[in-house]
């Protein structure tokens, strides 16, 4: 039984390239940058606050309220004060961790206003995602070890620093994996039962009839995309590729920057064609993956052509080398 | 906590989120909180749908000649705080409540949709559409339309 978890993590080791990432953890620079990137979360994160205070005015009320569990206290509160309460705890909470990033008791006070406002967005009968991301990076990064006095540091301590930055990428990218899978799944199912899927040639302008029926607007693209389908194709397939091997890239560090852009140019593209927002997203992207630690700032085409998934296997095998081999030999660009 | 202890904890919490997303997916609203499943735009809808709609047949005691869609009566009968897709929701949740007889489910939403969106004394009814897709967007055309229920704002909620 050892041996085939043995083997597993073998396996995964060599598909993932997580050892290739975990160097990069032990390199001094991958740190400073982690730790150079790290406030700009909580200072992001306030500023969000701050602008929800405007929310004290006028809370967009949209259905039943029904407290989620972690702010079962609302239940013997009335309404006005639950927003109140959990509105200026958001903000106080973000400032106490913009101010004190590096003290453990800052990030998890932040946490805690980031997640009750997350439980309050979501009490209103439909869910709410727009903050899922935020909440869920704001836990990971709690567990960063307290080395940002550089005397406490060792390199076990700066490896789980990195780890834990890394884990923040990561979990946002799985997510987007998700989603990939939620399509191809999707488009499986369909296909079998003889129903339009994903890869047909009028799934997008579909997809986005569909969404402007829902709420009752119109788009920038959205009547070009009605008019000529295969203006939606294209993007759309992309954006299936980039969401559903999403997860794979936080292991290849020469990816990031790029992937992250793809990304923001999919938020940005859904709302031009189908006016589906999913803003709050794109600073997550640009603060964690537009300056990665792990990566570097010009990594060499080859690198990026190789480190591809699908595309880089196709070209590994062109040039009739093994990746594994290619990746110890190629030099990075800095 | 070592470097290995954190790296199997930070893994755990991944597998944790994603099976736990994939369990949620098979729930009502596909949530069971904090966790989702983010197979958001996972199925591409059909070229030809059934959806449900608001009619106002009467407003303060006048018949409406033909029937106004209740998104096309901005301005006039509509609270206008509440966003649109807010009331897609909510006129979709109420029609299948209704198809499938769930009598608190129907009292809940009609309490919500009558609170946010119909702040005057009117007679509407919900009915059944099917639709081409992209021929309704802008058009507003229907192929077919079915009369659910009616329902009047000044009766108490049953």
């Amino acid at each position: 039984m050892r041996s085939k978890i043995h083997h597993l993590i073998n396996f995964l080791n060599q598909y993932t390239r997580f050892p290739v990432i975990e160097k990069r953890f032990e390199e001094d620079h991958s740190f400073r940058n982690a730790k150079a990137v790290v406030p700009f979360f909580y200072y992001f994160i306030f500023f969000i606050a701050v602008l929800k205070l405007l929310e004290l005015r006028h809370f967009p009320l949209r259905g039943n309220f029904t407290p989620r569990w972690p702010i079962f206290w609302a239940n013997y509160v009335d309404l006005q004060i639950v927003l109140t309460i959990v509105l200026v705890f958001f903000a106080f909470a973000s400032l106490v961790a913009a101010f004190f990033y590096y003290r453990r008791a800052g990030r998890v006070i932040a946490f805690l206003g980031i997640f009750q406002y997350h439980a309050l967005l979501s009490s209103f009968g439909s869910p709410h995602h727009q903050m899922d991301l935020w909440l869920w990076v704001a836990f990971l990064l709690i567990f960063l070890p307290n080395i940002w006095n550089e005397k406490n540091k060792s390199l076990e301590e700066q490896k789980k620093f990195s780890l834990v930055f890394w884990s923040a990428q990561a979990f946002v990218l799985l997510t987007y994996s998700m989603s990939g899978i939620g399509k191809i799944l999707g488009a499986i199912t369909q296909y079998f039962n003889g129903e339009v899927h994903i890869f047909a040639l009028n799934a997008a302008a579909l997809h986005v009839t569909s969404q402007l029926n829902a709420m009752q607007s119109t788009t920038l693209l959205g009547p070009l995309i009605t008019k000529y389908p295969l203006f939606g194709w294209f993007p759309l397939v992309a954006i299936i590729y980039l969401q559903f091997f999403a997860f794979l890239i936080a292991f290849r560090p020469s990816l990031h920057r790029i992937w992250a852009l793809g990304l923001v140019f999919f938020h940005v593209g859904t709302f031009l064609a189908m006016d589906a927002e999913f803003f709050h997203a794109i600073p997550l992207l640009l603060i964690l993956f537009f300056n990665s630690p792990f990566g570097r700032l010009n990594p060499s085409w080859r690198q990026i052509a190789l480190d591809l998934p699908i595309f880089g296997w196709i070209f590994a095998s062109i040039f009739k080398r093994s990746k594994k081999n290619y990746l110890f030999e190629i030099k990075d660009v800095i | 906590m070592s470097y290995n202890t954190l790296k199997v904890f930070l893994i755990s919490i991944f597998l944790f989120y994603f099976f736990g997303g994939v369990f949620t997916s098979n729930k009502l609203n596909g949530e069971v909180y904090p966790f989702y499943h983010w197979f958001v735009f996972r199925d591409v809808p059909s070229k030809i749908q059934a959806g449900y709609a608001i009619r106002i047949l009467e407003y303060e005691g006048k018949p409406l000649n033909p029937p106004i869609f209740l998104k096309n009566a901005y301005g006039l009968y509509v609270n206008t705080n509440m966003a649109s897709p807010q009331y897609s929701y909510i006129v979709r949740v109420l029609g299948e409540n209704i198809v499938r007889k769930q009598q608190e489910e129907i009292k809940r939403h009609r309490e919500i949709l009558e609170r946010s969106f119909l702040s005057q004394s009117v007679t509407y009814e919900v009915v059944k559409i099917e639709f081409d897709t992209l021929d309704r967007w802008g058009t507003e055309e229907w192929i077919k339309m079915e009369r659910i229920i009616i329902f009047n704002t000044r009766d108490k909620v049953l």
